[in-house]
Formats: structure tokens, C-alpha cells, sequence
């Protein structure tokens, strides 16, 4: 029988959902109930219902979330968001079209410098479309990992799409690449910074 | 101040908290609603619940114990405040004078 119940895909979900000292009083719980599931129904019983409970937790957890935002977090966020999607729209599909219609051809160096180009633009309005805006607002430092985020997964995704040359597909392609990168990275990082906030917190029991 | 109204949920979660004091903590509060109320209670609802209950300045909470399973993580601890024991009391009054007069029915 399992000693440490928790998944730690679950532990990530709960931080990626509430503010890191909620977090872990709320994963503190998760484990609790956890442990008497497993004791009365069983150890898989029990980790069935944790990602049942998870499940349907996970929009409480996010209303925690934002329900402390005053109402310029609310007007930032939700202008970040608007301007993220309609860069990263018009990068993709505007501008690459001009490039490679009007300067140069893809697949020259000076293509591949303009992709990369637009692809940071793109990635930075993804970064801030999908989520990086929720760690952002309570962190001492987010700029100097989302830059080096963004050179990234701007240098993998320009990389790539001079590789794919001017076909159509080829920009659907592209947005889903910066999606996935700005998805992967703002998520990580954002990640890594709740669980260093939330170690640093953690009353340790006695051992 | 004006009085704040409360939700059936809420006031739930409050005479639990009243009920489990001075361990009254996310977890017990859970398992102890989901045994009265006859039905699955989500973790997710009760944290948000006594967060907005805290925002109310109806509960105060303070960090417990940490014990091994919970994996070495802190409690939560809630208890009411002097407001929350002056809502749970007028709850229970107007309850009560909404009951007066209503007829009993059979089953």
C-alpha cells in the first residue's frame, strides 16, 4: 500500500490553480482525505476519487484565484490577453504573409531573421494569453525567465517555420508551435516559481 | 456595519467550523458537512467558501498544526469571529420565526 498518496501531477495542479500558501494547505487536506479514502475503500479507490475531487475542484480553486483581483488586474489582464491574441494572430498570419510576399523569400537568411522576429512577438503575446499573467502578478521577477523564455521558444519557432518554406499549412503550424512553446514555458516557470514560493512558506511538522 | 447575508452553503460551513472548533480545518470541515448534509462535498467549495467567509470577516483563521499525513503541511484553522457568532445568531432567528405557524406535514 502507497505511503505518499499524492500524485505529484496532482500536487502541480493545485499549485497552478491557488496561491502558493493556499496551495499547500489545501494539498495538505487533498492528502488527509486521501489517506482516510485509501484506510476505508482501498489505495486505487482512493486515487480515483482525489483526481475526481480535483476535477471538480478546479474551478473553486480558480475563482480563489481571481476573486482577490481588484479591478485593474482585472482591466490589465483581460487587456493583455485581448492584445496577446491579436498579436499573435497578426504576426502569424499578417505579417509572415507581408514578409514573404513583399522582402524576402522564407527561406533566405533574411527570412529566417524576420521569422524569428515575429515568432518573439507572437510568443510574447501567447506568453501573456495563457495563464503567465496569473504568476505575474504576485512575482518578484518575472522578466528576466520570460525573456529568455521567449528567445527560446522565438529561436525554435523561427527555426522552423524558414524550414517549412510559404505553405499555408505552414502557418497553422507555426501558431500551434508558439501556443505549445508559450504554453510549456509559461507554464513551467510559472510553476517553478509557486513551488519555490511555497517551500520557502511550508511550516515543516517536527520530525 | 451592514448585515451580511449568507448562504445556505455558508451558514453550513459555519456551524461546522462552530461545531469543530478549536480543529475546525478544511478536511474535518469536509468530511463533517459530506456526513450531515447527506452528500458529496467538494474540497474546492468548502476552501472557497471560508475564504469568502474570512473576506466577510465572519471567520478568522490561524495556521495548525503539521502533521505526517498531511504530508508535513500546515492546517488552516478557522474560528468565528465575534461578527460570526452575531450572523450565525441572527440566521438561526430568522430561521426559526420563518418556521413559526408553517404547518407540520405528514411524510
Amino acid at each position: 500500500m502507497s505511503r505518499h498518496p499524492s500524485p505529484h501531477a496532482l500536487q502541480l495542479a493545485a499549485l497552478l490553480l491557488v496561491d502558493a500558501l493556499d496551495a499547500d494547505t489545501l494539498i495538505g487536506d487533498l492528502e488527509e482525505l486521501w489517506a482516510a479514502n485509501r484506510d476505508a475503500a482501498g489505495a486505487r479507490r482512493a486515487n480515483r476519487w482525489l483526481w475526481r475531487e480535483v476535477a471538480r475542484s478546479a474551478p473553486w480553486w480558480l475563482w480563489m484565484r481571481v476573486s482577490g483581483w481588484s479591478r485593474r488586474e482585472w482591466i490589465v489582464v483581460s487587456a493583455e490577453a485581448v492584445m496577446g491574441c491579436t498579436v499573435a494572430v497578426l504576426s502569424v498570419f499578417g505579417i509572415n504573409w507581408s514578409v514573404s510576399r513583399f522582402v524576402v523569400d522564407a527561406a533566405t537568411g533574411g527570412g529566417c531573421v524576420a521569422f524569428v522576429a515575429l515568432s518573439l512577438a507572437g510568443c510574447a503575446a501567447t506568453n501573456a494569453c495563457l495563464g503567465w499573467a496569473y504568476y505575474a502578478r504576485r512575482s518578484d521577477g518575472p522578466a528576466r525567465s520570460s525573456v529568455a523564455a521567449l528567445v527560446l521558444g522565438g529561436g525554435i519557432v523561427g527555426w522552423v517555420v524558414s524550414r517549412l518554406g510559404r505553405a499555408p499549412a505552414s502557418y497553422l503550424f507555426a501558431l500551434a508551435l508558439i501556443i505549445a512553446c508559450a504554453l510549456v514555458a509559461g507554464t513551467g516557470l510559472g510553476l517553478a516559481r509557486s513551488m519555490r514560493f511555497a517551500n520557502a512558506a511550508r511550516p515543516r511538522a517536527p520530525s | 456595519m451592514a448585515d451580511p447575508l449568507l448562504g445556505g452553503f455558508q451558514l453550513a460551513v459555519l456551524l461546522s467550523v462552530a461545531r469543530l472548533h478549536p480543529d475546525a480545518y478544511g478536511a474535518a470541515i469536509c468530511e463533517d458537512l459530506t456526513a450531515r448534509l447527506t452528500r458529496a462535498c467538494t474540497i474546492g467549495a468548502v476552501h472557497a467558501t471560508l475564504q469568502r467567509l474570512e473576506a466577510k470577516r465572519l471567520l478568522t483563521s490561524a495556521f495548525g498544526e503539521a502533521t505526517p499525513v498531511r504530508g508535513g503541511r500546515a492546517k488552516r484553522c478557522y474560528d468565528l469571529t465575534a461578527e460570526g457568532r452575531a450572523a450565525v445568531g441572527r440566521a438561526k432567528r430568522a430561521s426559526t420565526l420563518l418556521w413559526t405557524r408553517v404547518p407540520v406535514w405528514k411524510a
